[in-house]
């Protein structure tokens, strides 16, 4: 068994499933990332970006599935923990948003050299919103672009970070606490936070506070599955998201958007298959390809 | 977005975030929630706010929401329906 800081990853299922845990260089320091392989000499490679803090955790099971279909169907996968999560090198509280964007773009070129000349980058939730950033600043664009449910303003997803901490002070628990602003306070004054378990660094807020998908625009050429999940499955997606891939479509961008049945499983305690995700990603990467519909 | 849809819309969010699962189909205007939904503890307020702000694209500030906002389903539903009426 490997046996690391935050997975543990059987050696049964790495000789069953042909993935390969695995260190690359990273911005400040060695990152960890499982490799799913493919025998494939189609070119096509992704990247996947995991969420935010306990989010990464709770739906790791997720991208796994997705990176064994890829695999199967002649893409090769690389899912990265980026700087001080997982069980990449450093620690949570002293990564930032800057290093992760560089992590990715190692990432990217590791991948370019094993053969991954056609590249996807996939991102969720705020792995979905540091995927965009770097789709719109690498030299050579991404093919593609897949966002799951993805965090649509770094700012208020940062006030929902900050607010797991004073969240007994919503329901009345304790009167007079400190609030949000006390917390942004605070990290404005260069104090850094624990949240939840994770600490918080004043670079990392105010750099994920800066970032709204609104405010990027992938490369015209690079082609967008943009999923999220709810109680059945549509063509539309919430409203603030369907506004932003209206103004990307305006902007000349091919975006497939949709709305499949399953659960919020970044916020699952207990592990939860999202198949129809899966299974619509599948169907979008690999259109168009020999031997499908 | 009407009345009706941020009903149905708040009503799967609850589901959701609480894994209610079928029960949340079953709450009405005078459902009471805080404290009487074992599942609604103050993470569970902060994960349902969250979803809320995502769903419906809104920013919610500390000061516009208190125990009063989640005393009943139709509470809510009225106070999402401000939010969104701005």
């Amino acid at each position: 068994m490997f046996l690391c800081r935050g997975s543990v990853i059987a050696l049964a299922d790495v000789r069953a499933n042909n993935m390969n845990p695995l260190f690359i260089e990273g911005a400040r320091s060695p990152l960890f990332g499982v490799h799913h392989p493919s025998d494939s000499i189609s070119g096509q490679a992704l990247l996947f970006l995991p969420p935010f803090a306990e989010e990464n955790n709770r739906s790791r099971h997720v991208a796994a599935a997705l990176a064994r279909d890829c695999a199967r169907r002649g893409i090769q996968v690389f899912l990265l923990d980026p700087y001080g999560t997982g069980d990449s090198g450093g620690d949570f509280g002293e990564a930032d948003w800057q290093t992760w964007l560089e992590d990715g773009r190692k990432a990217v070129t590791w991948l370019r050299k094993r053969g991954g000349s056609r590249l996807t980058l996939a991102g969720l939730r705020s792995g979905g919103l540091l995927a965009t950033r770097l789709a719109s600043e690498l030299d050579l664009p991404p093919e593609r672009l897949v966002l799951w449910s993805p965090v649509t303003n770094g700012g208020r997803f940062l006030q929902q970070f900050l607010r797991l901490r004073v969240a007994a002070r919503i329901t009345g628990g304790s009167d007079g606490g400190e609030n949000i602003d006390d917390l942004l306070v605070q990290l404005s004054g260069g104090e850094s936070l624990e949240i939840g378990g994770y600490v918080l660094n004043p670079d990392m807020a105010h750099q994920l506070a800066e970032n709204k998908l609104e405010a990027m625009t992938p490369p015209t050429g690079t082609g967008v599955l943009w999923l999220e999940t709810g109680g059945e499955t549509s063509d539309g997606l919430k409203p603030g998201s369907t506004r932003i891939a209206n103004h990307w479509r305006a902007a000349g961008l091919d975006v497939t958007s949709e709305t499949v049945a399953g659960p919020s499983y970044w916020l699952r305690q207990e592990p939860e298959p999202c198949p129809a995700l899966v299974e619509s990603t599948m169907r979008w990467l690999t259109q168009g390809e020999p031997g499908n519909a | 977005m009407r009345a009706n849809e941020i009903n149905k819309n708040l009503k799967h969010l609850i589901g959701e975030v609480l894994q209610l699962g079928t029960r949340a189909d079953a709450l009405e205007a005078d459902t009471a929630l805080l404290g009487n939904l074992p599942e609604l503890d103050s993470m569970a307020v902060a994960t349902l706010i969250a979803s809320m702000e995502e769903f419906f694209d809104i920013f919610i500030e500390d000061d516009e929401i208190s125990a009063e906002t989640f005393e009943t389903f139709g509470s809510l539903c009225s106070f999402v329906e401000d939010q969104l009426s701005r």
